[in-house]
């Protein structure tokens, strides 16, 4: 089947509006700073061409919703601790080149750890079911993904499997916006909602950023057509002064997000202070296991120490991460730091802003 | 006998009885029997000689297995010099315990296709390793054309002005066998297959073939920037025009994989002249295997920093670089 979202001619009127509702005010002089949040809109914009279709008039920020990228140094060397202590690693792909102070996961497998990848983290059922080894899943994501992490945790649970465990490092989306948005110097004017999200989520969440910071947001999917609707929303948002939660992921968000998946989340996990790259801990913007499920805290059960480690010389993730500055303003970027040997943990994974940048880039 | 053992590697009766399997399962595709090398007789003054290993995993995929595979790549490597393939050594390095009944599956493949492209197997070797010591079977082929027409194709010719064609859809190959490691449900089958007779057809119509490069590795993507920088050369691609399937599409989108990275195994791409590349589709087209071909793109300007762009569909444009790593899927 053709996929209507992708190549549309409708798409190219749409982008002609857009052209020409930025030829009228507020539009005239200077370009405009939008943020996309999810490392998946990062790499549409720049790949289908939209970043260097809009150069001059829309400038697209990365934001910090990329799971690897924002996941600290401190908890690399965390996940680096348990294979160094022989314990099995199931993780998602991408974690295994991040570098963390000392070693990344890469180094440890050709020492002969063991790390298995995953792309669901209910595989791990598996892996553990077949061997006497302590299994670890990293439990590294958003909203998206952590409903399957808390099935995993639930059905561990009930087939009283002794030999799983996960590390929590999950992040939730709301709360690191209000933190963004209270504290960035750079002023962001519209902002693309991360669609999966969403589709946990819904759209009440996001309500805060039109209300009390008067910002547009647009919830968005991941197809070209998808993201033309979501400038065009923003554009014409800014145009009329007003601003709103705008849905243009319909077909994948309702309203409310899903409630079920939600409750799966609540059941296991509770809200926690964590820590991002980039920002430090940021209160509520996190989660950890609930007490009655504090014996698959991987973190606990092998009682794991790692010392405050500074992120690598020259390496400004963090600050890419919160839209304060561009993949290119990085001396390391494209020299010493490529996707064949990353230094920072933007660079690593395929939703990276530096990774993105440096495959899509414009010339 | 059910399974291959290290004995059958060991030079004794049962190295004879796996000789004689293999013999019985190729025929008389194989020429030299019994002495330690083929003797041929060079009547040529130009031949091209290439040699490829197969490992691939899964063996056995939709659309073929590593004996097509082993035979394909190889006659395709010949074919993007021009060179019309004429005897093929053929090496078998198999896993003690390896089924001799997956091993019929993949000579009977080497037969039909050598058969189909009318070369010979000059000479060959078998080995078996201990257990674990290689995964199933490994393939290596060795091939030798000759090479009768007068155009001079190679990486260092492409020209700005030139037209790029495609023979056929993209990532076929790539996505079928994604879809099988990671257990997707899809009706794709890899483009594995020789490109020779194309090629054959192109070169009898003396089409001036400036360059020719099958995309396997690195796919599309990346062999156009490698002929980019053979031949200073600046490189444009329009998006709308590159023929890729749905399906591949799909597989990609969720594997966070792009196809233009993806490997093809029964492809070429084709530079020549502008104001040749409509006779050049139409007899690519004729074939099978190249009824999807389309001009994909040109030759834009010499260049001493040369770069390969995309067109994208909004009329955007942006690079494609070369990427130094496998790609690794996204998680979320």
């Amino acid at each position: 089947m053709k996929n209507p979202f992708k190549n549309n001619s409708q798409l190219i009127q749409l982008l002609q509006q857009v052209d020409k509702l930025l030829t009228l005010p507020p539009f005239t002089n200077r370009q405009y700073n939008f943020m996309e949040i999810c490392g998946t809109h990062t790499v549409s914009i720049l790949k289908y061409g939209f970043r260097n279709y809009f150069k001059g008039r829309i400038n697209f920020l990365s934001g910090p919703g990329c799971p690897v990228c924002v996941t600290s140094q401190k908890d690399i060397d965390k996940v680096i601790s348990l294979a160094q202590m022989g314990v099995r690693i199931a993780t998602f792909g991408d974690l295994i080149k991040v570098p963390g102070s000392k070693s990344s996961l890469e180094e440890q497998m050709a020492l002969g750890k063991k790390v298995d990848v995953v792309y669901n983290p209910l595989d791990c059922l598996k892996i553990a079911n077949e061997t006497d080894e302590e299994v670890v899943f990293i439990a590294v994501g958003f909203e998206t993904t952590i409903p399957v992490i808390a099935s995993l945790v639930l059905d561990a649970e009930k087939t009283g499997m002794e030999n799983l465990s996960i590390l929590p490092l999950m992040k939730t989306i709301p709360n690191i916006l209000n933190f963004l948005l209270s504290n960035l110097e750079n002023e962001i004017e519209g902002f693309i909602c991360p669609g999966h999200v969403s589709v946990i989520i819904g759209k009440k969440p996001y309500k805060i950023i039109p209300e009390r910071f008067e910002i547009p947001c647009v919830i968005a999917g991941f197809e070209p057509v998808d993201i033309g609707l979501a400038i065009e929303s923003l554009v014409s948002q800014i145009r009329i002064q007003t601003s709103m939660v705008d849905n243009r992921y319909k077909r994948a968000v309702k309203e409310n997000g899903n409630p079920a998946a939600r409750r799966l989340i609540a059941e296991v996990f509770e809200q926690a202070d964590v820590e991002w790259r980039g920002f430090g801990e940021v209160p509520a913007s996190g989660l950890k296991l609930r007490e009655r499920f504090s014996k698959f805290d991987a973190e606990k059960k092998f009682n794991i120490k790692v010392e405050k480690v500074a992120e690598p010389k020259g390496c400004i993730c963090g600050e890419v991460i919160a839209g304060k500055k561009h993949p290119s303003e990085c001396k390391l970027f494209g020299k010493e730091c490529t996707p064949d040997s990353p230094i920072g943990p933007c660079m690593v994974s395929y939703e990276g802003a530096c990774s993105a940048f440096y495959k899509y880039g414009e010339q | 006998m059910e399974y291959i053992l290290l004995s059958h590697g060991s030079g004794g009766k049962n190295s004879q009885r796996l000789l004689k399997f293999i013999y019985n399962c190729l025929g008389d595709i194989v020429i030299n029997h019994s002495e330690d090398s083929g003797i041929v007789t060079i009547t040529q003054d130009k031949l091209a000689i290439t040699t490829d290993s197969y490992v691939i995993e899964p063996i056995f995929f939709p659309g073929g297995d590593i004996g097509k595979l082993a035979i394909c790549g190889t006659l395709n490597d010949l074919a993007m010099v021009g060179g019309i393939p004429k005897y093929l050594t053929l090496s078998l390095m198999i896993e003690e315990n390896f089924s001799f009944g997956d091993l019929k599956k993949i000579l009977t493949s080497i037969k039909e296709e050598a058969e189909k492209a009318e070369i010979r197997i000059i000479a060959g070797d078998t080995k078996v390793v201990s257990k674990s010591k290689l995964d199933k079977i490994f393939i290596n082929t060795a091939g030798y054309g000759i090479i009768e027409y007068s155009q001079n194709i190679n990486s260092h010719n492409a020209q700005p002005g030139d037209a790029v064609i495609v023979t056929g859809d993209i990532g076929d190959h790539g996505a079928a066998i994604m879809a099988v490691r990671n257990d997707f449900e899809s009706d794709l089958i890899s483009d594995c297959a020789s490109v020779v007779p194309l090629i054959k057809n192109l070169l009898d119509e003396s089409i001036n073939i400036h360059t020719l490069r099958d995309p396997t590795r690195g796919g599309l993507a990346s062999i156009l920037n490698e002929i980019a920088i053979s031949s200073s050369v600046d490189i444009e691609l329009e998006e709308v025009k590159i023929p890729i399937k749905d399906a591949v599409n799909g597989i990609c989108d969720i594997l966070g994989i792009d196809p233009l990275y993806m490997a093809c195994e029964g492809r070429a791409v084709i530079i020549c002249p502008e104001n040749e590349s409509e006779k050049t589709l139409k007899i690519l087209r004729k074939t099978d295997t190249g009824k999807n071909a389309e001009k994909i793109g040109k030759v834009i300007d010499k260049s001493e920093n040369p770069r390969l762009y995309l067109k994208t569909f909004i009329g955007s444009r942006r690079i494609l670089p070369l990427l130094s790593r496998e790609q690794t899927p996204r998680i979320c």
